[in-house]
């Protein structure tokens, strides 16, 4: 797709060079000398001898032979006589060599004079007499030859062949001007050639290097050794037999898959020599083996063949692949393209730390957050959100500016910063996105609430809420969603209470007191949605950490249930549970300042373990449903 | 096993029934190792399948019926003690040997042994040959998968949708 864009260029750039067939052999020699004078960098060589003062001559190349030396009429006086012999002598002794000797800079320098219709003396005579000659030669075949041009190579004229039309040969009067322009424009074409090819070849080279990078690291060795090998011996051309013989076992597999009818058995054996076995089993007994495969195998039977790969992609299938196997989630791992040179937006990682998918998007884009299998994200501003399905692939951008409530005095939204969540009204399977814009400015400190309802439909817009009742923490790990609750940290005193948004409601709800705070030194204080629950995150000592869970809001219930202790390396460092599984151990992410890391802490052995590095991330999350139902979609 | 001998003695403890296979090949097994095929089940209860008559199996051939019936011999004291409950570990790992032994074979009769057990609605042997497929299929490249089953070399295109599939899904190839 990418390689579109540059053959566009090279199209067009041969349609400015494309000339009527007519021409195109007589112009190939002159576009040759223009190859070679007009320099890629522009500059026509020998400009310089040009004086920029003098008024520029019209000259055209001249057709006919030397002009006539005048004299000969008058009476043959002494004086004259004498200085006819002057002149012969002079002639004589001043004659010009029949062939000149020219070094080949000359010569290239000459022909440029020449096409710009600069023609030295001795040049000029050369011409003439090539003219004559010519005219000899030619004089019994053609009688009007008069101010005839030669094309071709002599003894070989175009024109007397036939071959082309002489009416069609434009007739060229150019000026030193004309040809410097010329001169310019060929080499602005051949610049944009070039440039064009070098982007081929770099966004080429760039698709390499993706694609080199997309393999696993046993084959990325391999296929950075250079292949020397000539041409695929193996290839061959498809013949009709061959085609259809293809086309009739494709059918046949294709029908296994496709038709619940088994097959009759005695056909079957007939084509099943050789004891290899062909594969048109009842699709019960296909579905009993495949359902006994891994997500990996499944994944690789896809590039079988086509009914293979609709089969393997069919959601029923995927839906009774994941009642076989059950596992746990795979781990989103969101980034800022800014900060990543190969555009990578989000990483979906299973806990092998193989990175199952990878979305890379264009601009300036980052995630926001990750819930319900969505990724929000913010392009361009803050403000400006956007929602990826991840089991879909579906790309919803939500609209740009303010909403009506809070459009009426002249706001700006880009003058404001924005956090949004993202969540799911529980009663009514709703999904909606909160958002609260602060303009961090002391004559406007009010912060805005707004609400945004996917329904699908497209009037759907923002709607104005009242504000938050105390300013809500606008940073990124102060801020989750659990079942359709947006909970903030304050701006001011974090620990004093929390502030949270029900989103059914669409009102912002009283305060919860925070986790026994007299004990909680303050170290550093994260949220997190750990299975199911709001987690408050306490990190103290060097990185000693709690997980507090709140059990009950009514009565601002808080547990203690996790404590992790274990070293952590990087202080400065923020820690996101995502998961407690069922045998105790925590997925958890560590982000620090310019990377982050997958990890799985076990209560047993009070140890860390490394599961991936994935860089500086922006938000981190779960996707809970199977590697075999991501969507194809790599770029957004 | 194979004896083509109409029995019509169901005297004694066990019941004997006559399978008749699609080249007419008669075979006399116990009821209760028939039994396990859920096909036959019901007509063996209605008391079909003894005496002369026998049931006719026309989509089995006698090589794959004497395979199955191989295996529901082995099985049927198994099953009859309702999944083995007070089995042995001995008795246990026997039929799994057994089992590993019995799969062991040619794709031809594991093919058709396949049909068989599907038409007969054998459980045991569905979910054993089930496995023997996809351990077959397991850890393959895709190109292996086609060369084990016997598709025709993919043409250019599809080496090429192999070759994008690897590239985009290379998780799935380590």
């Amino acid at each position: 797709m990418a390689s579109n864009a540059p053959n566009i260029v090279f199209r067009r750039l041969f349609k400015t060079l494309t000339v009527s067939p007519a021409l195109a052999s007589g112009l190939t020699g002159q576009l040759h000398q223009l190859q070679q004078h007009a320099h890629v960098s522009g500059t026509a060589k020998g400009k310089a001898k040009l004086k920029s003062g003098q008024p520029l001559k019209r000259s055209s190349i001249s057709k006919k032979g030397t002009p006539s030396s005048g004299g000969g009429g008058g009476g043959r006086g002494r004086r004259e006589a004498i200085e006819r012999i002057t002149q012969i002598s002079d002639s004589c002794l001043n004659a010009p060599t029949p062939l000149r000797h020219l070094s080949p800079k000359e010569r290239l320098r000459e022909a440029k004079r020449e096409e710009l219709g600069l023609i030295s003396k001795e040049r000029q005579r050369e011409l003439d007499m090539a003219k004559a000659k010519a005219k000899a030669k030619s004089r019994g075949t053609s009688g009007d030859d008069g101010g005839r041009v030669l094309m071709g190579p002599p003894g070989l004229d175009y024109i007397s062949l036939g071959l082309v039309d002489e009416e069609a040969i434009p007739k060229y009067e150019l000026t030193v001007e004309d040809g410097r322009r010329l001169a310019k424009e060929y080499s602005r074409v051949l610049m944009r050639q070039h440039r064009a090819r070098q982007t081929a070849e770099s966004t080429l080279l760039k698709l390499k290097k993706e694609a080199i990078a997309a393999l696993p690291e046993k084959l990325q060795a391999a296929a950075l050794v250079p292949d020397m090998t000539p041409f695929p011996a193996n290839r061959y051309m498809a013949t009709r037999h061959q085609l259809k013989d293809i086309l009739k076992r494709s059918a046949v597999a294709g029908s296994a898959m496709a038709h619940e009818t088994p097959p009759s058995l005695p056909d079957l054996q007939a084509q099943d020599g050789g004891g290899v076995m062909t594969l048109p089993l009842p699709q019960d007994a296909v579905y009993e083996i495949l359902l006994r495969l891994s997500a990996k195998d499944i994944c690789r039977l896809r590039a079988v063949c086509r009914p293979w790969r609709s089969l393997l992609s069919d959601p029923q299938f995927i839906a009774a692949h994941v009642a076989h196997h059950p596992r746990p989630p795979l781990v989103v791992a969101g980034y800022h393209t800014a900060y990543r040179e190969d555009g990578v937006l989000f990483d979906i990682v299973d806990l092998s730390g193989d990175v199952v998918r990878r979305v890379r998007a264009v601009g300036d884009e980052w995630v926001t957050s990750v819930n319900l299998n969505f990724v929000c994200t913010a392009k361009g501003a803050s403000s400006n959100i956007r929602l990826f399905n991840m089991t879909t692939g579906a790309v919803f951008a939500l609209p740009q500016g303010l909403s009506k409530e809070h459009a009426d005095d002249e706001r700006d939204i880009l003058d404001y910063t924005s956090v949004s969540a993202f969540g799911q009204v529980a009663s009514t399977g709703e999904y909606k996105v909160l958002r609260i814009l602060d303009s961090a400015s002391f004559d406007n400190p009010e912060q805005l609430c707004e609400v945004f309802t996917l329904d699908g439909s497209d009037r759907a817009r923002w709607r104005g809420k009242k504000a938050p009742p105390d300013p809500v923490s606008m940073s990124r790990w102060k801020s989750v969603v659990v079942s359709g609750i947006v909970y903030f940290f304050g701006q001011d005193s974090p620990l004093a209470e929390l502030c949270s948004f029900d989103l059914e409601r669409e009102e912002w709800r009283r305060g919860l007191p925070g986790p026994n705070y007299q004990q909680l030194r303050t170290n550093e204080l994260s949220m997190a949605a750990v299975n199911d629950s709001l987690v408050i995150v306490h990190r103290y000592l060097t990185s000693y950490m709690d997980l507090w869970f709140l059990m009950d809001f009514e009565k601002g219930l808080w547990v203690r249930k996790h404590s992790i202790r274990a070293q952590l390396r990087g202080y400065s460092s923020t820690i996101r549970p995502l998961l407690v599984l069922s045998d105790g151990r925590i997925i958890l992410v560590q982000v620090a300042n310019d990377s982050g890391s997958l990890k799985i802490y076990n209560p047993r052995t009070t140890t860390f373990t490394d599961v991936a590095d994935m860089g500086l991330c922006f938000a981190v999350g779960l996707y809970s449903g199977s590697p075999l139902n991501l969507t194809n979609c790599q770029i957004i | 096993m194979a004896a083509p001998e109409s029995g019509d003695g169901n005297n004694g403890a066990a019941r004997m029934v006559t399978l008749i296979s699609s080249d007419n090949t008669r075979f006399e097994v116990e009821a209760a190792a028939a039994s396990l095929s859920q096909t036959l089940q019901l007509t063996i209860l209605d008391g079909g399948g003894g005496g002369g008559d026998g049931i006719p199996l026309p989509n089995v051939d006698s090589a794959t019926l004497s395979k199955v019936l191989e295996y529901c011999i082995k099985h049927a004291p198994a099953a009859a003690n309702g999944g083995a409950p007070n089995a042995t570990a001995v008795d246990r790992a026997e039929l799994e040997r057994f089992d590993n032994e019995f799969v062991n074979i040619d794709q031809s009769v594991l093919y058709s042994l396949i049909m068989a057990a599907h038409n007969l609605e054998i459980e045991g042997l569905q979910s054993l040959v089930a496995k023997k497929v996809a351990d077959m299929i397991k850890g393959k490249s895709p190109m292996e998968i086609r060369r084990t089953l016997g598709f025709p070399d993919p043409t250019p295109e599809e080496q090429a949708e192999m070759n994008a599939h690897m590239l985009e899904y290379g998780w799935a190839y380590e």
